[in-house]
């Protein structure tokens, strides 16, 4: 007998800004549907642990998608005429849309990294439509990580980006699943990586804004491993103290991908903020 | 590195570069990666400098204190303590990858010429990741 994943994936079109892209998404389980957003340069891949736990697939219904030049989403026509920095406003006009179309229905809404910091904006300007969000490695601002190191034409570009973010996750993480997360990252694009970081690391500022978000309307969880530099477990702490009624929690012992780099001791994590929502 | 009372096998006396290279040579990884990696790295290290002639991936020679006619590409810079720090299998958060400290150890610093540190970051993080498993600090 064939043994296969419980995740199944397909293609859906989602006009975004007169702009029509064919995304890729993943999904299994069934129950309170819960979004999950991958982070700068990379795609779904990251949450293929989580879509395949039968703990939170029992009661959940996981999805995820590649944004559009990530994965298996193709750019749209006429990418390379154009350079590409997402912006706040595209970021978010895109996971509206794909929760929209796919008449998702009050979702919780998961992102890490870049997607840590688009949940926020989620939370600040959809907190209608966005049952809660769990912010990984995510705090107000982001500076420093706007660079153009990957597009240096005497840099390979992919490579880069991999052993760049390489060192972003903890020591102590299981080797071949930190392997796996620099293979994802050697697959993106050329200036991908860096065009995610123009989001939330230069368009991007929650700075002073964040008693904006309601989390009596959408609770706001956030939680950061202590071996993230890029955003470390203070800033998000201070982000939190900054949105009332926010949640955070620091993970020790894992770094700046925690659902790629050791689900097992993320899972323990997350476990309880799933129940908290279901 | 006189001003130093350094164990004979601990970083950074000669013995431990020398079981560095034997690490680095040996390394499955480095002899499939390493290939196209040629650069001299100086290490300072407080007060002292150590000079890594890399070469096909292999650390071919270590000049301690190199005098003014030698020249190198890329300074990694810290303090003794910095540098012991980071060379155990789990250092501490901010300390397990040179990019990290850069970011957040304000005494350590990846200084001259950084675009070819980026170019040769991979072979470079299997180089130090196989100096963390020899350990910086032996009796």
């Amino acid at each position: 007998m064939p043994e296969f994943d419980p995740i199944t994936g397909g293609y859906v079109y989602l006009d975004v800004a007169g702009v029509r892209n064919r995304v890729y998404f993943e999904e299994a389980g069934s129950g309170r549907p819960l979004l999950c957003l991958h982070t700068a340069g990379s795609d779904s891949r990251q949450y293929r642990h989580l879509l395949c736990d039968p703990e939170v697939t029992s009661r959940w219904r996981v999805l995820a998608f590649d944004m559009p030049y990530h994965g298996r989403s193709l750019p749209p026509d006429g990418w390379w005429k154009n350079e590409y920095l997402l912006t706040r406003e595209a970021y978010a006009g895109m996971v509206m849309a794909f929760t929209r179309t796919m008449d998702l229905r009050q979702p919780v809404v998961l992102g890490c990294s870049m997607g840590g910091a688009l949940v926020l904006e989620l939370a600040r300007l959809y907190g209608e439509e966005v049952g809660a969000v769990i912010g990984l490695e995510a705090a107000s601002k982001i500076e420093g990580r706007f660079l153009d190191w990957s597009v240096m034409p005497d840099i390979d570009g992919s490579v880069m980006a991999a052993s760049w973010t390489y060192g972003l996750m903890a020591p102590q993480s299981p080797e071949p699943y930190r392997r796996e997360a620099w293979w994802t990252y050697s697959q993106g694009g050329p200036g991908i990586y860096r065009g995610d970081t123009y989001f939330y690391s230069v368009d991007w500022d929650l700075r002073g804004r964040e008693e904006e978000i309601d989390t009596g309307r959408c609770p706001v969880y956030l939680l950061t491993g202590e071996y993230d530099y890029a955003c470390t477990a203070e800033e998000s702490a201070t982000t939190a103290a900054a949105i009332p009624g926010a949640n955070f929690t620091r993970m020790e012992g894992i770094g700046h991908f925690p659902m790629t780099e050791n689900y097992p001791m993320f899972r323990e994590y997350l476990l309880p903020v799933l129940r908290e929502r279901e | 590195m006189g001003r130093l009372t350094i164990p004979q096998h601990s970083f950074p006396a000669r013995e431990w570069f020398e079981s560095l290279r034997e690490a680095v040579a040996a390394d499955a990884e480095m002899a499939v990666i390493g290939r196209w990696c040629d650069l001299n790295l100086a290490l300072a290290i407080d007060g002292g400098l150590v000079l890594l002639r890399i070469r096909g991936g292999k650390l071919v020679e270590t000049v301690f204190d190199p005098d003014i006619g030698v020249s190198w590409m890329v300074t990694l810079r810290g303090t003794l303590d910095d540098w012991r720090t980071f060379l155990q299998p789990l250092p501490p958060p901010f300390y397990s990858d040179l990019l990290a400290m850069n970011s957040r150890v304000p005494s350590f610093g990846i200084e001259g010429d950084r675009s070819a540190f980026v170019r040769h970051l991979r072979p470079l993080g299997r180089i130090f990741a196989l100096a963390q498993r020899l350990g910086g600090e032996h009796a």
